[in-house]
């Protein structure tokens, strides 16, 4: 083992995934790792060229405490001739307050009205009714069809604060995510089935080989053949999917497929596809009702949460969102619940005020 | 709540052991300056809810992630990044931090102890940075050796801690 850890120590080594997990889950070599780093520190405490400090104490309250910067100034015009003290008197500078902490805003609310809303494609709504069910993560929807043509294509969106579970014609389950919007025909025709999404959601495709089922989003297109898998195109240029059961093909635009086996994720920015092992166990858990976070960062969950919710959600010492955590708790209670089941962590002090999640 | 003038005292204790475990992470003297400056200025903007037992385990977690952060965004050194994250670990809570100190006191003792020439690979391998290919050519032996001699010390190390 202490061969291992020398190998993974190497200055320069090019190190891969399969290495760096596997750190996760052997603690001696990762002690082992830690000892050849703390004899690192060691040694170089006793050589390594420290700068001056004092000279970087002065250039840190010159560059962050403008407060005693001002000060030899006053003086110098005080020092000036007595006649003229009347006018530094009144030119001298106000005390600046305390400078004001910046309040770090991790997600804003939407504080517009909130609803699930269905159109046709070309702008006409369609009558729409949200069934909630108390212990029920997610609502389903009933849809007015009767005015509708056959295969007309309608436009569902889910606004912050709500998550749906959506039955296609075909029998395939979709689980959106709130801020979330999906382009489906009521019904499928033609040698495949096509949907296109912005947002994130997960889907549970029904079997039915003769037909590909495809999900177009703005980075490329997901040719699913029967299988289940969560796609997320919420952030600007990057798409990216999960793939829990069965097998997908994804191909972004302008780009070639690229097949995906069960347990990978394909990252799709400009043209691009990224393949990487990812845990499933959080996608998953999302569809039977569950928020699951694996090693996410705080300022990731805490996104998540006010996208749920619709809460805005702030956190004045910003150094706390890196902090990564596990953290899973069901859908399908309020916020207060998330609050109160966050502070049981211990690593954070979270609190609610009117529409505000604040951390802290 | 730190003072001001605590504040002070504490950027001259700190600020170069901080330096010392930045460049662990990062080679470029400039960004391990910019990150422990931005480090301490974290502390500047929450003097109110710090106190000095806390604040040390507060400088060693924040200057680790933002050398973390700092590596994961260039992406040659994102595996990289991923191993010091998995390695360091322990610096990211306030018993961790304590323990760490305790096992680095340990390492010490054990290459006081350890001959000079076992010293000198190891400085030139872990401070120095250099591949053992290339130390074991500049001492005239092989790679083999250097990585013999690593892992004797190595080895003693993790004894000395397992006895504790």
């Amino acid at each position: 083992m202490t061969e291992e850890a020398i190998m993974l120590m190497e200055p320069g080594a090019m190190v891969n995934r399969g290495q760096t997990d596997c750190l996760a889950h052997e603690p001696d070599l990762r002690e082992t790792c830690e000892d050849i780093f703390l004899a690192q520190l060691v040694l170089a405490q006793k050589q390594e060229q420290v700068p001056n400090v004092e000279a970087k104490l002065t250039e840190f309250h010159d560059r962050v405490d403008k407060h005693r910067r001002m000060r030899p100034i006053v003086w110098t015009a005080i020092a000036m001739a007595a006649a003229t003290l009347a006018a530094v008197f009144f030119l001298r500078p106000k005390e600046q307050p305390a400078e004001a902490q910046p309040t770090a805003v991790v997600f804003a609310a939407d504080n517009s009205q909130q609803q699930v809303t269905v159109e046709t494609v070309s702008g006409t709504p369609v009558p729409v009714k949200v069934v909630r069910k108390q212990d029920k993560a997610d609502a389903t929807v009933v849809i007015g069809q009767t005015e509708l043509q056959i295969e007309e294509q309608l436009a569902l969106s889910v606004p912050q604060g709500e998550s749906l579970q959506l039955l296609l014609p075909d029998g395939t389950h979709v689980y959106l995510h709130p801020g979330s919007r999906i382009v489906y025909p009521n019904v499928f025709t033609g040698s495949s089935r096509q949907v296109k999404l912005t947002g994130e959601a997960y889907f549970c495709v029904a079997h039915d080989p003769q037909h590909p089922f495809l999900v177009s989003t703005p980075q490329g297109t997901i040719c699913d053949y029967g299988t289940e898998f969560n796609v997320s195109a919420r952030t600007d240029g990057l798409t990216e999917v999960v793939l829990v059961e069965g097998s997908v093909g994804v191909t972004p635009t302008d780009g070639k497929e690229q097949m995906l086996v069960p347990g990978q994720k394909c990252y799709m920015e400009e043209s691009q596809c990224t393949v990487e092992e990812a845990n499933t166990d959080p996608y998953i858990s999302w569809r039977d009702g569950y928020f699951h976070f694996e090693e996410t960062t705080l300022r990731e969950i805490l996104e998540e949460l006010g996208r749920y919710y619709n809460y805005n959600v702030e956190c004045p010492n910003s150094y706390l969102l890196n902090y990564r955590m596990r953290f899973i708790i069901p859908r399908n209670q309020d916020v207060a619940y998330a609050v109160m089941m966050l502070n049981r962590m211990g690593k954070v002090k979270v609190s609610l005020r009117g529409n505000t999640i604040t951390v802290e | 709540m730190v003072s001001e003038r605590e504040f002070d005292a504490l950027f001259r204790n700190l600020y170069g052991e901080l330096y010392v475990f930045a460049r662990r992470f990062i080679t470029h003297e400039a960004d391990c300056e910019d990150i422990v400056s931005d480090a301490f200025e974290d502390v500047w903007r929450n003097l109110s809810c710090l106190t000095s037992a806390t604040v040390r385990s507060f400088l060693y977690r924040d200057v680790r992630n933002k050398c973390i952060d700092f590596l994961r965004r260039q992406t040659v050194r994102r595996q990289y990044a991923d191993l010091m994250a998995s390695v360091t670990q322990g610096y990211d809570s306030a018993d961790g931090l304590t323990e760490l100190h305790e096992r680095e006191r340990i390492v010490s003792d054990v290459l006081e102890s350890l001959p000079d020439y076992t010293r000198q690979i190891f400085t030139a391998c872990y401070v120095d940075r250099k591949q053992y290919v290339q130390v074991a050519e500049e001492l005239t032996i092989s790679p083999n050796t250097v990585k013999k001699y690593i892992s004797q010390a190595l080895k003693l190390i993790v004894g000395q801690r397992q006895k504790h």
